[in-house]
């Protein structure tokens, strides 16, 4: 075991190799800063109110390295092997990413890439001052000690700002994390900005290309312009020795819309953090979280949204199903600040546990500082219900198969909520398979194309 | 009259610490329709749940023997591939899956335990059709999630729906009829009578002589506290509607 003490003097190598790369000055501090920030704030423990469930000692005793660019000589990926990720949908674009690197001898030819969606290094590259202006406008919410590490390694990611058209297409973030030794993090961030009327889809997709272990602490950054419509999925499905720790921020400005549906398959260690702040009035925002638990998977949801303006609805369902020694939290605040008058928020987390050993811990709070809203929020815990595997059993079907078939109707509620049917279609496969008699499973449940 | 299809010999069964059925004799030969009538608590359900293979009931005596092999041997699931087919007095809610998912994964389990090929979704939905058509039910609600929100007495025309689609050899049909209006109850009995086969039977638990009118039984029985205390022809459903279950009792017990 490595000691806890040496992983930052590794993190200050690793940051060293990266700043010897060609970068603007103003860049370069921002690295350093956030460094120092890293350090001053220090790893969370479970004794922080925010991470009492979740315990990140598995990452401080491993020396995960941030390897640079041109420096991920991934494994021999074809463009045939990326097929079997793709969703497969009308207008899907596909953007690769190999441990945080964009490659676009991957990614779907720049021509088809619609104006303004690029990787983040290149954006550096040709409009550095852009990028500049867009991360000081994302970085208005408080950051943990996570985010200032991926802070100071900020180099690569996607950067997404399409102009307004009748037909956006759907961009598929992959995010290929290698096993390698020592093993790998990446520190990626994703810029997305909706113009005032825009529209956009974006498919975050983390994937594993071997059994090893990996670190992917990754930022995704939404800022959502006034009457503009975003959808964001994050489909994480990475191999049980995977950690990945995140945070999604969107910023809705008047009149938006904005869907967040992270969806938690994969990863051993998995802390997803959703930011999302109201900061213009009319504005809704659905948050549509799935997360399912096997094995010793360890999957944590952690949500704070704020209302901050008048009239904002925000929709919050987090469905999770938990077998075997898994164990899932959800930690979700409302926040309805003084003046937002007339907020609709509704928080729910259902829970299904398929074992014994399996353990969730809920906590839904509410914080309101205005009068005149409208605010809910419940949690539930429960077990399958036998009376209806019993009657599903006299039909015909055996135990087990009745018993995943009630488990994946239960994880359905959340699928339902997702209106792209290439996703529903890939996230039910993944679901399946997850379950017993996943493939009779599957024909079951296949939704006529 | 054809091979008995059912044959329950001298059985006994219940929940720990209390026997419910107290030596039940009963034989169905194929093609016919048996009533079983009996008062509240008798153990009407207990006796169709446990022909159903549920497992909160234990049998403590007795066997039964359906097509001539032994129903213990068998789980619920594998009742039903035998054929056997149950229409509960409380049919259950599950939300998320829709009726259509529902169905096609019944009768293709089903048909998988048999050997038989899958049907195609072309092939299963003329089949689903033509089962709705039977009971009149609106096709529409194979997309709604099974029974969620339906009325008590969608819910029992929705059993003799699935009944149709699956086809069995043999239906128990728990108090379809409690909670259907005049109508509906037409409906339900003239879809029973067009499922009526030289190789299949019925066994209809009711407490109305009125059913019977429509689905005409070949023979009624009365279940009381756990045993058949009476069989007879039709017009013991008569004798009981006119006198009571006491009165015919006492004349069985004389
Ligand atoms: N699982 C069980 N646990 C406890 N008691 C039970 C159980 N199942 C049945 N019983 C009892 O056994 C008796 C018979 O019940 P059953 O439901 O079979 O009656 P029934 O003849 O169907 O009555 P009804 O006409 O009211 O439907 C009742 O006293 C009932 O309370
Ligand atoms: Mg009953």
């Amino acid at each position: 075991m490595v000691a806890v003490a040496e992983q930052p003097d590794l993190y200050d190598r690793d940051l060293q190799r990266l700043q010897r790369h060609n970068a603007p000055d103003w860049l370069c501090d921002w690295r350093q800063r956030q460094m120092q920030r890293f350090r001053t704030l220090g790893w969370p423990t479970m004794k922080d109110e925010p991470w009492r469930f979740t315990s990140l000692k598995p990452v401080m005793d491993t020396p995960y390295t941030c390897v640079g660019p041109g420096e991920a000589h991934a494994a021999a990926i074809t463009p045939q092997a990326l097929e079997a990720w793709k969703l497969h949908q009308e207008g899907e674009r596909i953007l690769v990413f190999v441990d945080g690197h964009y490659r676009a001898d991957l990614s779907s030819p720049p021509a088809d890439l619609p104006q303004g969606v690029t990787s983040l290094a290149q954006a550096l590259r040709d409009t550095p001052e852009d990028v500049q202006a867009v991360l000081r406008r994302a970085n208005t919410v408080a950051m943990d000690a996570l985010a200032a590490l991926n802070g100071a390694f900020l180099l690569d990611g996607a950067c997404l700002q399409p102009a307004r058209t009748d037909t956006p297409p759907l961009l598929h973030l992959l995010y290929l994390a290698t096993s390698a030794a020592p093993p790998r993090v990446s520190h990626f961030q994703n810029l997305i900005v909706v113009p005032e009327g825009g529209q956009i889809t974006v498919v975050e997709h983390d994937v594993s290309l071997g059994a090893g272990r990996h670190w992917c602490n990754g930022i995704t950054h939404l800022l959502a312009g006034p009457n503009s419509h975003a959808r964001y999925y994050l489909l994480e499905e990475s191999n049980p020795q995977a950690v990945n720790t995140r945070l999604i921020h969107a910023h809705l400005d008047r009149d938006s819309r904005v869907e967040l549906h992270p969806a938690l398959l994969g990863g051993g260690l998995v802390r997803n953090n959703i930011h999302g702040v109201l900061d213009g009035e009319g504005s809704h925002l659905l948050v549509n979280g799935l997360f399912v638990g096997r094995g010793q998977q360890h999957l944590d949801n952690h949500m704070r949204i704020v209302h901050a303006r008048p009239r904002g609805e925000s929709h919050q369902f987090y469905q999770g199903v938990l077998g075997e020694e898994a164990q899932g939290v959800f930690a979700g605040r409302i926040v309805v600040q003084p003046g937002a008058q007339q907020t609709d928020a509704k928080q729910t987390n259902r829970n299904l546990l398929l074992s014994d050993e399996a353990r969730m811990n809920t906590q839904p709070q509410l914080e309101i500082h205005a009068d005149d809203v409208k605010c809910t929020h419940g949690a539930t815990v429960g077990r399958l219900d036998q009376e209806a595997v019993y009657y599903l059993q006299t039909r015909g079907l055996p135990l087990e198969l009745a018993q995943a078939l009630m488990t994946y109707a239960f994880a359905a509620q959340g699928l339902n909520r997702m209106n792209i049917a290439a996703v529903r279609r890939h996230l039910m496969r993944q679901l399946s398979a997850k379950l017993p008699h996943g493939r009779e499973l599957a024909q079951m449940i296949e939704e006529p194309v | 009259m054809g091979e008995p299809l059912l044959q329950i010999e001298d059985l006994h069964a219940g929940i720990p610490g209390r026997e419910i059925l107290r030596g039940v004799n009963l034989t169905l030969p194929a093609g016919q329709v048996h009533a079983l009538m009996g008062p509240n608590g008798s153990g009407k359900s207990t006796l169709a749940q446990v022909l159903a293979g549920r497992e909160d009931y234990t049998i403590t005596q007795g066997r039964i023997l359906f097509a001539g092999q032994d129903l213990a041997a068998l789980k619920p699931h594998e009742r039903a591939a035998a054929g056997l087919f149950l229409a509960f007095q409380y049919p259950v809610e599950i939300p998320g899956v829709t009726g259509m998912q529902f169905l096609r994964a019944a009768v293709n389990a089903v048909r998988k335990q048999r050997g038989e090929p899958e049907l195609d979704p072309v092939a299963m939905l003329k089949r689903l059709r033509e089962a709705a058509k039977l009971v009149d039910c609106n096709p529409d609600t194979l997309k709604r999630p099974v029974n969620e929100g339906f009325s008590g007495g969608e819910k029992k025309r929705n059993e003799v729906f699935q009944l149709a689609a699956l086809a069995p050899r043999l239906a128990v049909l728990d108090e379809t009829d409690s909670g259907l209006d005049i109508d509906a109850l037409q409906v339900v009995a003239k879809g029973v009578n067009a499922l009526r086969r030289p190789d299949r039977a019925f066994l209809v638990i009711t407490h109305y002589q009125r059913l019977l009118n429509y689905i005409v039984p070949d023979v009624v029985h009365v279940l009381v506290e756990g045993r058949i205390v009476k069989s007879g022809d039709r017009t013991l459903a008569l004798d009981l509607e006119r006198e009571g279950y006491a009165a015919v009792e006492e004349k069985a017990a004389v």
